[in-house]
């Protein structure tokens, strides 16, 4: 964000806390309904306490990391840019290892076998045989550490990171 | 005997059977013609309304009973219901248009169901066509939710039923009233809240809705949920359990949001989240909150029927569907950008759109009922609202970073439902006595006083400027977060395995066993003298298994008809 943006945003709260000083309440049962600013106080915190409350639960209980395989460019045809899946060779819930055959797929009228990226859990398929994917489309997930994933996501969606 | 022929239920599954018979520009303006129709004959009812016929001598089916609250429902529903299908006008296949509008019917059905019977009917029927709405997508991981979802909602039907049964058994009435205390009262509760999506009964829907199409998820947003929140609000006004239950429905759907990558899969946690205030409100039950429950119900229905489309019509345009894979697609979509953001002000509660006027009116009521610490917990919930769909889904999706996402053109009736959306949202928050002089109790409130509006404009600041600091860290995780259906989804594949290994050697062998028997039998009577023979090649055992089972049918009809002949007699 830039700093112009931080001083606006500054600014605006300011503002919003100095006109509250000047307002009558006016539904007041709890104390905390007459103390001034309380709203941009408790929202403040509040959404501290939110982000870092569902990071902890994330990162140590409910996180699985999964990558979304697409359909790459070159794997498809280039006049449409689509691609028939012909085959699975494995099904959802199967450990892979590395560059084991995954799909076999159809472009224009050739047949070739993708491989799979890294060692993991095939978790998901998005394609049934004779469905046609364009690229970029997810062809199934696959569920890996979380380092492998960003290595995955540089491969397959260029080299922009998430947090630029 | 009202105003009309049949009941507006009847109107939507009569127009959802005549769809496929119609082609093209016809079809089009039939089916934005039927919820303008029903609209008009919601118009024309007045409250106490009933149509009735007699059921099983001793009952009856009340088809249409007309109170305040129940038209306050019936009205948003059919309302989204012409925007969903303005927005799904393009679609060529007539099964997701035959599905919606049967879906949107069976919640009408709901709506007016004046007894138990009728209303478990309509409630089975909206399960079944929500399914064929998830399933109309037709690829293998809708395929597969819309499986979970109708196994989950078979479930909780049968919970209700069962319910019913003994509420039956011990008031020997089906009018929907409160149930009788003990086993009835709490499998009703049961079966209600699994529709309502509380906590633990909720991962049926963050999981099954993202896997519907773009254009079905609208309809299913708006129904299942808002009319368990009805039948909630009319038998189990005031239950204490639902104060909490509420209250921790908004905060759970607020944290899982945040952990959430998939754009809809996180608009689907915040449905929870909200729904959670329309429990809430429910569970206080003083005039105030029931009138909170049901306009926020009213507003939630368009504010999260104009999100989804925004988020369907980027996932329409890009072919993405996850954060971490979007961004900076701003100047390209600047209009769904703009729509997208009507929405998420007013399900945050930002002075001027819906969320405003609703919301902090079941605010207001947990203070008024001195329950501070439900007060606290739903306002902190609002703040976790504004933060992931107003805050961090936006930045992500629309103004992170470019990656060269290329976007597809929208079908201008995608834009034009989203448009109608996004106003409906801001007429009634700037006029909000429309929506409340609709209200079933009529209970004076005044959103927009100094220091509300100072105070909610704080708060959304305060947010904004944690966010900002944050931001960095907040980005999608390419991560699945695991919800309560692993459970379900664990306990099924073992069921599988179960079925398919030791129960089916089990059955084999028992009908191994059997045919051996019936064989040694047969032996007997053909041979007599060989009594036992053991059946050596699998030829002759086909060959004496047909004989088998024609003698085995033919013994069971004569004692069949024995049995016949003798209750005859004896009666």
């Amino acid at each position: 964000m830039s700093k112009r943006t931080y001083f606006i945003v500054i600014g605006a709260l300011a503002l919003v806390c100095a006109a509250e000083f000047f307002v009558h309440p006016h539904h007041t049962i709890y104390p905390w309904h007459t103390i001034p600013c309380f709203e941009a106080v408790f929202g403040g915190i509040g959404c501290v306490a939110i982000i870092l409350v569902s990071r902890v639960l994330g990162q140590f209980f409910l996180w699985r990391t999964t990558f979304s395989v697409p359909l790459e460019q070159r794997n498809a045809d280039t006049g449409s840019s689509t691609a028939r899946v012909l085959n699975w060779l494995v099904e959802s819930g199967v450990r892979v290892s590395e560059n084991q055959p995954i799909v076999e797929i159809e472009i224009s009228g050739n047949t070739k076998v993708l491989l799979a990226p890294a060692r993991g859990k095939v978790v998901q398929l998005f394609a049934d045989p004779g469905n046609e994917l364009r690229a970029g489309e997810t062809l199934y997930n696959i569920e890996v550490t979380h380092t492998v994933a960003e290595m995955l996501q540089k491969r397959f969606c260029g080299e922009e990171d998430a947090h630029a | 005997m009202p105003s009309c022929i049949f009941p507006p239920a009847l109107i939507y599954i009569g127009a959802a059977i005549l769809v496929p018979s119609l082609r093209g520009r016809i079809r089009d303006v039939f089916i934005l013609l039927v919820p303008v129709i029903a609209f008009a004959q919601l118009l024309t009812f007045t409250p106490g309304e009933f149509w009735t016929i007699p059921f099983l001598d001793d009952y009856q089916l009340i088809l249409l009973k007309v109170e305040l609250i129940r038209l306050c429902f019936a009205y948003v529903f059919v309302i989204l219901s012409f925007l969903a299908t303005l927005y799904a006008l393009h679609i060529k296949q007539p099964g997701q248009h035959v599905a919606g509008l049967f879906y949107v019917g069976a919640s009408l059905g709901v709506v007016f169901a004046g007894d138990y019977f009728t209303l478990f009917v309509f409630w089975e029927l909206m399960a079944v066509s929500s399914a064929a709405v998830i399933l109309s997508r037709n690829n293998r991981s809708s395929r597969h939710a819309a499986y979970r979802y109708l196994l989950v909602h078979i479930a909780g039907g049968a919970c209700l039923m069962a319910g019913i049964v003994f509420q039956l058994a011990a008031t020997d009435s089906i009018a929907v009233v409160t149930p009788a205390p003990g086993l009835p009262f709490y499998l009703i509760l049961i079966g209600f809240c699994l529709n309502a999506a509380v906590p633990p009964l909720s991962a049926w829907l963050s999981d099954a809705y993202p896997e519907a199409s773009v254009t079905g998820a609208i309809y299913l947003t708006a129904y299942t949920t808002k009319t368990a929140v009805l039948v909630l609000a009319l038998v189990f006004s005031g239950t204490e359990i639902l104060i909490w239950a509420g209250a921790i429905m908004t905060l759970y759907g607020v944290v899982f949001a945040m952990l959430e990558n998939d754009i809809r899969r996180l608009l689907g946690y915040h449905i929870i989240s909200q729904v959670g205030y329309m429990v809430c409100g429910v569970g206080l039950g003083t005039e105030l909150a029931v009138d909170g429950a049901t306009s926020h119900a009213f507003s939630h229905i368009l504010y999260k029927g104009v999100l989804f489309m925004g988020a369907g019509a980027v996932i329409h345009a890009t072919g993405r569907r996850r954060m971490s894979e979007l961004g900076g697609i701003l100047r390209k979509m600047p209009l769904t950008f703009i729509l997208y953001m009507i929405g998420a002000f007013s399900i945050a509660g930002a002075p001027g759109w819906n969320g405003f006027i609703s919301k902090s009116m079941i605010i207001t009521a947990a203070s008024d009922v001195h329950m501070p610490v439900i007060e606290l917990m739903l306002v902190l919930a609002s703040i976790g609202t504004f933060l992931s769909t107003g805050l961090k889904l936006p930045y992500y999706t629309f103004i992170a970073p470019d990656r060269g996402i290329k976007v597809g053109r929208l079908p201008k009736n995608m834009t034009a439902a989203m448009i109608g959306g996004a106003f409906l949202c801001t007429m009634f928050g700037i006029f909000p006595d429309l929506l409340y002089r609709l209200l079933p109790f009529a209970s004076e409130y005044h959103p927009y006083t100094a220091d509300h509006i100072f105070g909610s404009l704080g708060c959304m600041i305060a947010t904004g400027l944690v966010f900002m600091i944050f931001a960095r860290y907040l980005g999608g995780h390419m991560t699945i977060t695991t919800d309560t259906d692993w459970f379900y989804r664990k306990a099924g594949n073992y069921l599988l395995r179960f079925t398919e290994g030791p129960l089916d050697n089990g059955a084999q062998a028992f009908t191994r066993f059997v045919v051996r028997s019936v064989e040694n039998v047969t032996n007997a009577i053909y041979h007599p003298g060989s009594i036992i023979r053991t059946s050596d090649s699998s030829a002759a055992a086909r060959g004496t298994l047909i004989q088998s089972i024609g003698i085995g049918v033919g013994l069971t009809s004569v004692v069949g008809i024995m049995y016949l002949i003798f209750f005859y007699f004896s009666v």
